[in-house]
């Protein structure tokens, strides 16, 4: 009885903030299919009466998605594979080798979290203008593909948390650093990595300010700067727009439901072997 | 037994001394990461530190200013104005989010069906399009006509201006907290879920309620976890800015000016450069003390499984 | 061991780098902007013989077919020269111009109007096209228009377009209220509001059906506003602070809010609200904007321009109207902006830059701009083609030509307008929910935005 109960409640909560959750997504699609005269009947309609599938159609020629969004994959893949290998490495390096001034470099580096991008912008923008990567793919990838402090300390602090015995236990069978790096430490963060990744995928894919003001040409734009160009001074193109970023949405969604699955972790105690 | 035999064998291990070659292989591992932070990020960061000596408009000559951008803020009713605001927002912000991301940590724990599914739900907050959650989120809050005065009208309670200058900062608290509590969470699980079911097993064989577990298992083992919530949050809370911008522009009055939004109205919109530098160096200087003491109070540990 | 640590580290950056080597060249199957330098063309410096490539800058992507139909008019008649649009969002144009300005790399010709052109001259970011206003017939365009694209004797753009405010209403709405036609002949003055609030408290209701004005009419509880202005910067002031013979600014550019005639205009648009409710407050605006909320059929009466006929004409699900402002104590005024095309102080290319400028105002572009309904034209010769393209779709866009050749006066502007708005508007949001009262928002706007701009 008492289980009911814990349970009932338990998804109650669930369920209201799921719910709560949606609320802004589910305006967002009912939008996408509204035709332009019901956008602003108010109370608001959630279901559009009459449904219209043209926006997506529409928004897509209007937009020249496709190259906008070849752009924006181009740019997430390298990002998503350099920065995973790159954080990891350091992870292990930050939590599981010793060596002089670890410590100190570590909380430097974490520095780069606490200084406003909006001011480090320029002298960036400066330094990549200099460098000659301006209107590039390189002055968007380059800085950040090595990696950032947010992924080193995330995956650091699990590493972290890894029993020492599982290492030791490889060192006494003789692996080195590297191999002990590959073969226990990267499989038994999977969960971790798999997190890392999909913020990262999150954060490349919806990558909007640097790629704005570093990239100029037309054709070299990204997806999140070509739905921006639908909010107009005064007024907007709600139902392109928001079908756009529909669009823009559902490889996200995607990404999310294929990484779930990797969420539960499940420690092996086989390594005691 | 095992355990006694891996106990001999990490003596041995630890008694040989750290050879030279580890750090060789430690400095490789970071090098590519933090030789690209040096070149991108710390050299402009130094760039800032040494802009906030001098005033510049982006477009002549920096002019030498020594500290008076210093003496200027300190003098500024507004500076210390949006400190206020800012630790009040993180006051409010970093522990309704956790707090609310606890709650839903122990609900998804039990076995119940769609678990998954809840999981990438509460993620959708974090992914939707920044106009469109203006938009709803203002309707929401709209004084006549929102959907929260009119559940408030429901129990009997006056019906609040969520944008007038007492309410506009808890509105931005709210729409923060909706947005970010569903990546808090699935962070916290990842942590919870990294602690090897073999504890909670052999501590029930010895006879520990729920209770004794959550505070002898689960809260040590779930410190790096901690500290990594608490530095980020802290440090992306106090930085807050977007919903900031689309929704109330720092208004009504300056009651949601922000200190990540007065630094941008200073470099943009004003073009005082020096003087967002100078703002930008205390803030740096906040987090990291902010950040050090954090660090301190959750020194490292690894655990053994003994 | 380490050994192959090394190399393992050192293969991997490797791989990096040469992945973002090629992207570098990837991405651009096309010829346009392959190049990596981000100012204008890597031709030879005013070589006619050498194609020269210029950066063209707007914020406004449903302009942007007009504009590329115009350019490749230009383009055919001089094949030397390459013009790029880029479109960047409005919300973030003046943030990548400036970061340009920065980098020394702004393009060649981009849009301003009349407020940012002060503080771009005195930053010396904006070519002088001076010259340009003895090629051109500037009889062509409407005179305060081309005063205030000056800044201190120099001209810093043609005028290409224009806008001015008039009243859109809702038929449907006015209709319900018992009014067949808008009424001819408003007036407002800011004693007693005169027939324009009454006609405004006819159609502001509150949710037992109440109007403004009637006994029982409850303020805080109204589903149905009658009007609200463009908005409540100096611009949606504009219009009534001039209508009763005050100034926003003094010729100096010292603000001049507080004296009588302008700040009694300021108080009747607050009275609008407060006195007699026929106007939302701020925090209704910031929770639903006028253009939501007059689609919504919840503003009957909305002083806007003409760039929202079609975004109206789309999404309105009522029929609608357009009519000339209330007149006020000083007569008919309305306040007018223009857009430019300015030229960066620094472009390599200026005479080519300055014949794309010409070519914009020119009545070949400027027919094309009117002819799609897309802004008015500055030029006086093509004005009419925008009134036509609307009337075709029973659409009547007169009422702003009128406007625009009644007394017609420019934004108020400065080279630390910035500054001024941010005073502004931080009074303003508190005066207009009912946190201050208006003569002191107006005293403190006045003080701290004279102090801003350095008197």
């Amino acid at each position: 009885m008492k289980k009911i109960l814990d349970y009932g409640v338990s998804y109650s909560v669930l369920v209201f903030f799921a719910l709560i959750s949606l609320f802004p997504f589910f305006w967002m699609v009912s939008t996408a299919f509204k035709d332009k005269k019901s956008v602003f009947i108010y109370p608001p309609e959630w279901i559009p009466d009459p449904i219209v599938f043209d926006n997506f159609r529409n928004v897509w020629e209007k937009v020249n998605f496709g190259v906008y969004l070849g752009n924006t994959a181009f740019i997430t893949v390298i990002l998503l594979v350099s920065q995973l290998l790159f954080c990891s490495m350091a992870a292990y390096g930050f939590s599981r080798i010793s060596f002089p001034g670890r410590d100190i470099i570590f909380v430097i580096f974490l520095g780069s979290l606490m200084i406003p991008q909006i001011v480090t912008m320029i002298p960036l923008y400066l330094l990549v203008k200099t460098l000659g990567w301006l209107d590039t793919f390189k002055a968007v990838i380059v800085p950040s593909m090595f990696g950032n402090a947010f992924g080193v300390f995330f995956l650091r602090q699990f590493f972290l948390t890894i029993p020492k015995d599982f290492e030791d236990a490889a060192r006494i069978d003789g692996a080195g650093v590297i191999r002990t790096f590959v073969t226990i430490i990267l499989p038994m963060a999977s969960s971790a990595l798999v997190t890392l990744g999909v913020l990262t995928f999150v954060n490349a894919w919806n990558n909007f300010q640097w790629p704005l003001v570093v990239l100029n040409s037309p054709d070299k734009q990204v997806i999140s700067v070509a739905i921006a160009n639908l909010q107009g001074r005064f007024t907007s193109d709600w139902t392109g727009m928001m079908a756009g970023a529909l669009i823009t949405l559902a490889p996200i969604l995607l990404i999310f439901v294929i990484a779930q699955k990797y969420f539960v972790q499940s420690i092996h105690m086989s390594g005691f072997k | 037994m095992r355990q006694g035999a891996i106990e001999a064998a990490v003596r041995t291990v630890k008694k040989r001394k750290p050879l030279n070659r580890n750090w060789l292989i430690g400095y490789l591992f970071i090098l590519p990461t933090v030789g690209a932070y040096v070149i991108f990020s710390l050299i402009p960061t130094v760039a800032v530190f040494v802009l906030s000596l001098f005033a510049w408009d982006l477009v002549g000559s920096p002019a030498f200013m020594g500290i008076d951008n210093y003496i200027r803020m300190f003098k500024d009713p507004l500076f210390l104005k949006s400190l206020k605001i800012t630790f009040t927002y993180v006051a409010y912000n970093i522990p309704i989010q956790y707090l609310l991301s606890i709650l839903l940590v122990l609900a998804l724990k039990r076995p119940l069906r769609g678990v998954k599914a809840f999981r990438v739900i509460y993620l959708i907050p974090w992914v939707t399009t920044p106009v469109a959650i203006a938009i709803v989120w203002k309707w929401v809050l709209s004084p006549t006509g929102g959907v929260l005065n009119y559940v408030l009208d429901w129990f009997g309670v006056d019906k609040i201006n969520w944008f007038s200058s007492a309410m506009a900062l808890k509105s931005i608290v709210m729409v923060n907290v909706w947005q970010y509590t569903g990546f808090s969470t699935l962070i916290m699980l990842i942590g919870v879920q990294s602690i090897p079911q073999i504890f909670y097993e052999s501590s029930q064989v010895d006879g520990a309620g729920r209770v004794r577990q959550f505070f002898h298992i689960t809260l040590p083992l779930l410190k790096p976890t901690l500290l990594f919530l608490l530095v980020t949050g802290f440090i992306g809370s106090f930085q807050v800015f977007d919903s900031v911008y689309t929704m109330t522009d720092g208004g009504p009055g300056d009651s949601t000016s922000v200190y990540y939004f007065v630094i941008y109205k200073h470099a943009f919109q004003f073009l005082e450069m020096g003087y967002a530098s100078a703002m930008s160096v205390i803030l740096f200087v906040i987090l990291m003390l902010v950040t050090l003491v954090q660090l301190r109070l959750f020194r490292n540990t690894t655990y053994d499984l003994s | 061991m380490y050994r192959k640590a090394v190399r393992l580290v050192m293969f991997l950056s490797l791989i990096a780098l040469v992945l973002a080597g090629c992207s570098g060249g990837a991405g651009t199957q096309e010829p346009p902007a392959g190049k990596s330098g981000g100012s204008a063309g890597k031709s030879d410096s005013g070589n006619s013989g050498e194609k020269v490539e210029l950066r063209y800058m707007i914020w406004d992507q449903n302009q942007e077919p007009a504009y590329r139909q115009a350019l490749d008019l230009f383009m055919e008649q001089n094949p030397n020269i390459k013009v790029t649009i880029e479109v960047v969002p409005w919300g973030d144009y003046w943030t990548k111009l400036k970061t340009q300005a920065a980098g020394e790399v702004m393009p060649d010709l981009f849009w301003t109007y009349i407020g940012p052109i002060p503080d771009l001259a005195e930053k010396n970011l904006l070519y002088d096209l001076t010259p340009l206003t003895d090629q051109v017939d500037m009889s062509k365009y409407n005179e305060t228009l081309v005063k205030n694209l000056q800044y201190k004797g120099k001209t810093y753009g043609l005028p290409k377009d224009w806008d001015a405010l008039a009243l859109f209403y809702n038929k449907d709405l006015l209709r319900e209220a018992g009014f067949d036609d808008f009424p001819a002949d408003l007036e407002w003055n800011p004693r007693d509001g005169g027939t324009f609030v009454q006609f405004l408290q006819k159609l502001t209701i509150d949710k037992n059906g109440k109007k403004a004005g009637e006994e029982g009419f409850d303020p805080n509880n109204i589903v149905q506003y009658g009007f609200y202005p463009n908005s409540l910067d100096p611009q949606g002031f504009s219009t009534f602070i001039v209508g009763n013979g005050g100034a926003i600014q003094d010729q100096d550019g010292k603000l001049i809010l507080d004296e009588p005639k302008a700040a009694e205009a300021m108080k009747f648009v607050n009275d609008l609200v407060f006195k007699y409710h026929v106007m939302p407050r701020q925090s209704e605006i910031t929770a639903m904007p006028a253009d939501a909320m007059f689609m919504a059929q919840r503003i009957a009466v909305w002083m806007t321009g003409p760039w929202m006929m079609k975004p109206i004409h789309e999404s309105a699900p009522f029929e609608w109207g357009t009519a000339l402002n209330p007149k006020g104590p000083a007569g008919q005024v309305t306040r007018i902006n223009g857009l430019t095309d300015s030229i960066y102080a620094n472009t390599p290319h200026p005479k080519e830059a300055m014949e794309v400028a010409k070519f914009l105002a020119s009545k070949a572009a400027q027919d094309i701009l009117g002819d799609t309904g897309t802004v008015f034209p500055a030029y006086t010769d093509s004005i009419q083609k925008f009134v036509d393209f609307y009337s075709k779709q029973g659409m009547d866009a007169s009422v702003f030509v009128e406007a625009l050749n009644g007394i017609t006066v420019g934004d108020p502007t400065s080279p630390k307008w910035d500054q001024v708005i941010d005073v502004w508007k931080k009074n303003i949001s508190l005066a207009f929910d009912g946190e201050m009262p208006i003569e002191d928002a107006i005293n403190n706007i006045v003080k701290d935005g004279n102090v801003a701009q350095g008197f």
